[in-house]
């Protein structure tokens, strides 16, 4: 091999019929899919750039007052969004209490219990619960949950809890249906179906010789779990129930029907509350001064960063139990 | 010994049908909506629905202009969004493959998926609306879109990876450019999984309320015109459920069937699609 | 099993004197940081078949996939050294893949149609290289349906979709769908091992056909088959290139004693 063929790049053996056509061609296309994925970055910076910068006059004018304090007053021009920062933890926090439980039971029951022909369409089933549009939850959630609420939870609740010492103030008020317990038992109701699929999966790929040695010891199904499957997937239930919460407090429709859009701070749960996302589909048409709409916008860039963090906590979690199934 | 055995088998007891009756509980909930939507919206359906448009307070009328809108934005997003998300796709599974840019891109991709749509109407609104000053259907549709790129890129970035590597050889060792083989061979192979995924984002984003408001907002008039604010099927039952009017609500009902039953139907539909996952 | 084949074709299939085709110079192979060929050196003549045997893991494939250069598809895979067609190193820097490979083809073991029609699935790369008219293409199509001796078979369906044909049809497509682009070197990665006795003689026998106008480097962990069609083999043991040579060196009178424990089935 001499030297010279090797300089020339395009030495007339290897010139194909249509060469620069096929290699333009190459490098259009996978510029132009590059692009398309540098895209999806783009939008996340992008987003978290222009709400931290539609945010900037109440951040820099409140400073730190915007989460610690809780006054939101559109006349006077204050705004401190604790109310609603205090919402949507608490009702997110309802909405976790409900659905881990519930979601790790379904898990449970599809893998141990329920015979194989049932599993697909049980499944599917409670996946339709993600599939029902958010505003469907919240209509429902208005004119037949709430008066439910109202009717036979709430003032049992009341009589029963209030009395009590350190609950009691929790339940207190009278029962209107409209609340912080009503918006965080329909999220934990929405968020069941994006943990217990998750889980679910899970459960399923833990390696079959690891149980079956399980069962072959005298194990009983709920000791598998217990034993086996769960340490075996911890860090992707974790992530589940990370998944799930980033889901809860971002959820905005089917809350903002059924919270109230109260702005005045109350510890019991069947009073309205406010959310996030609630106060800012609720307000943002009617911010009619510079300073208010920049307050919304503020809202939104906490809640996105809030909502990052703990969906990137999530999917970690979930690319580990990846990684060791590889 | 023996009295261990059976506390064993008696708590295992306990946990099973405890589980049984949590899927069960989650089943409840899905009948006792689905009811109370197909009760309502079937009392309120009338032909009226597709022929008037949306009414003022307290009268009769229908949601013509709200299907319209609906469709045209929805129609807009699928435009703008499919292509992008599957090159975005075709990106992840054919060039980057496990790249640590294909992991960074696949990572915040199913933070999006999850991400507040709330955020992304914000988002919109400080892109185009503030800019143009104006609340429109191309806002609405871009919004849209956003939220269904990171469905679309997700499930053609699976369904190309399932295509086998021989296939891609194969057409290699033919002495075609990679273009010509991803988008000629390879999509071919994939192309259940690819639609599928817009599917699943139409799905997604026809019920999608927040990143309405404040992109298309509302209109109670018929317009084709996307630089105007468009009437849409979410945000109207929002709004008329919100309201103190009987009728309103019996409106919000009906679309609320419409809505739902065209939801799910496309995801039981992308379900049975999706059902023979091999591939010769 | 045996495949008769008429004897002045294998001849005619094998002249001799050939010009050297492919020269493979110190080829080294990774797998990251595992090497997988241990600087291999040796000639393909021109046309003819040239097989390549050795125990599952010596490097056979591998040694093959270097030939068209599709390892590259692979980002942790990497070869050092040379080959050269027709004197020039196709491993260089510089040389277009795509070109490449219409210079060098390949079929390999599990049949790969394409989700296209029988014709299509001929044609599609046919039509990227030459602006043929539609009788030409059709003419091509015939021909090269012919030499893979498939044309009776699929000329009443060639509208059809190429996923229906059987395992053996599909791979005679394949072959014929390599053949219409008129490479000059055929590449097979045990192109029968996924087939039935049948088709496999059918294939054997369209392979020595073809054999007086292209050449054929085939990998095969069938010992028969070698010694059935292959004018010239090469041993391959861990990586490295233990003996080559014509039929008879190789099956019946082997130098080295690893290649005589192999063909006898002694192992692998």
């Amino acid at each position: 091999m001499d030297a010279s063929v090797i300089t020339q790049p395009d030495a007339p053996a290897f010139r194909p019929r249509r060469a620069h056509a096929a290699t333009r061609g190459d490098r259009a296309f996978r510029w132009l899919t590059a692009g398309a994925a540098w895209l999806v970055l783009f939008v996340l910076v992008a987003a978290a750039a222009s709400m931290a910068w539609g945010g900037r006059l109440a951040f820099r004018t409140f400073g730190w007052d915007f989460i610690t304090g809780s006054d939101w007053d559109a006349v006077g021009q204050r705004f401190g969004a604790l109310v609603p920062i205090y919402g949507t933890l608490v009702s997110s926090a309802i909405a976790m209490l409900i659905a881990v439980p519930i979601s790790l039971g379904i898990a449970i029951f599809l893998a141990e219990v329920a015979p194989r022909w049932i599993r697909g369409p049980i499944g599917l089933a409670v996946e339709l619960l993600a599939a029902i549009p958010s505003i469907i939850y919240g209509m429902w959630g208005l004119f037949v949950f709430a008066p439910f609420m109202a009717n036979h939870i709430e003032p049992w609740l009341t009589e029963r809890l209030g009395p009590l010492p350190i609950l009691g103030p929790l339940f207190s008020g009278p029962p209107i249906g409209i609340g912080m317990l009503t918006a965080g038992i329909i999220l934990g109701i929405m968020t069941i179906p994006f943990i217990s699929s998750v889980m679910r999966d899970v459960f399923q790929a833990v390696p079959p010789a690891l149980r079956e040695s399980a069962f072959a010891l005298g194990a009983t199904p709920w000791e598998v779990v217990r034993k086996v499957t769960i340490p075996h997937t911890r860090s992707a239930v974790i992530g589940a129930i990370f998944l799930g919460f980033g889901r809860a407090l971002g959820e905005t429709m089917a809350v903002t029907f059924v919270l109230g859009n109260a702005h005045d701070f109350s510890v019991s749960l069947l009073m309205p509350g406010n959310s996030i996302a609630a106060a800012i589909a609720n307000e943002f048409t009617e911010a009619d001064s510079a300073i208010y709409l920049s307050a919304l916008i503020a809202l939104g860039f906490l809640l996105f960063v809030v909502t990052f963090i703990v969906l990137a906590i999530a999917k970690l979690m979930l690319v580990r139990v990846e990684r060791k199934a590889r | 010994m023996r009295s261990i055995v059976r506390r064993r088998k008696a708590v295992n007891a306990a946990v099973l049908i405890a589980a049984t009756a949590a899927t069960l509980f989650a089943l409840f909930w899905l009948v006792w909506i689905l009811w109370t939507t197909v009760s309502q919206g079937f009392a309120a359906l009338s032909p009226r629905l597709l022929t008037e448009m949306t009414p003022p307070p307290g009268a009769d009328g229908g949601l013509l202009n709200a299907f319209f809108g609906s469709a045209v934005m929805i129609g807009l997003a699928v435009v703008i969004g499919t292509p992008i998300g599957i090159l975005a796709g075709t990106y992840l599974a054919e060039y980057g493959r496990r790249s640590k840019l294909a992991e960074t891109i696949r990572f915040v991709n199913d933070i999006l998926l999850s991400a507040p749509s709330i955020v992304i109407g914000l988002f919109v609104y400080e892109l185009v609306v503030r800019p143009a000053g104006h609340f429109s259907g191309y806002a609405g549709g871009l919004a849209l879109a956003i939220i269904l790129v990171p469905v679309v890129v997700r499930t053609s970035d699976e369904s190309l990876r399932l295509v086998p590597n021989q296939l891609r050889e194969a057409a290699l060792s033919l002495g075609l450019p990679q273009w010509k083989v991803v988008t000629h061979i390879v999509y071919r192979s994939a192309a259940t999984g690819v639609a599928t995924g817009a599917l699943l984002g139409i799905a997604r984003i026809s019920g999608e309320t927040a990143p309405l408001l404040f992109t298309a907002l509302n209109n109670q008039y018929w317009t084709a015109d996307l630089a105007s604010p468009m009437a849409n099927v979410p945000v109207v039952i929002f709004q008329y459920a919100m309201s103190p009017y009987e009728s309103w609500h019996a409106l919000a009902w009906a679309g609320a069937l419409v809505v739902t039953a065209f939801v799910l139907a496309l995801s039981i539909l992308v379900r049975v699609l999706l059902r023979p996952r091999t591939y010769k | 099993m045996s495949v008769r084949l008429d004897p002045a074709l294998k001849a005619m299939a094998i002249p001799a004197d050939r010009p050297v085709k492919l020269a493979i110079r110190d080829l080294e192979f990774f797998y990251g940081k595992h090497r997988a060929l241990n600087g291999i050196s040796f000639d393909i003549p021109e046309n003819g078949i040239t097989a390549i045997i050795g125990p599952s893991g010596c490097g056979k494939s591998t040694l093959l996939r270097t030939m068209n250069r599709i390892y590259e598809l692979y980002p942790d895979q990497s070869a050092r050294g040379e080959i050269l067609l027709d004197g020039d190193n196709l491993l260089r820097a510089g040389v277009d893949p795509e070109g490449l490979r219409a210079r060098i083809g390949m079929v390999f073991q599990k049949p790969t149609p394409f989700n296209l029609s029988v014709y299509d699935n001929v044609a599609f790369a046919l039509k990227h290289y030459e602006r043929l008219s539609k009788a030409e293409t059709q003419e091509r199509v015939e021909r090269s349906l012919r030499q893979a001796a498939l044309w009776d078979e699929v000329k009443d369906k060639l509208n059809r979709s190429a996923l229906a044909l059987s395992g053996g049809q599909q791979q005679r497509l394949c072959i014929a769908r390599t053949l219409a682009v008129r490479p000059e070197v055929i590449l097979l990665d045990e192109p029968t091992s996924a087939l039935d006795p049948v088709s496999t003689a059918r294939i054997e026998e369209l392979i020595v056909e073809q054999a007086r106008e292209f050449t054929f480097v085939i990998v095969t962990h069938n010992l028969q088959q070698a010694a059935r069609i292959a004018g010239r083999t090469a041993f391959m043991l861990d990586g490295d290139l233990i003996e080559i040579g014509d039929h008879d060196r190789i099956f019946l009178n082997p130098q080295d004693d690893r290649t005589r424990d192999y063909v006898t089935g002694r192992f692998g």
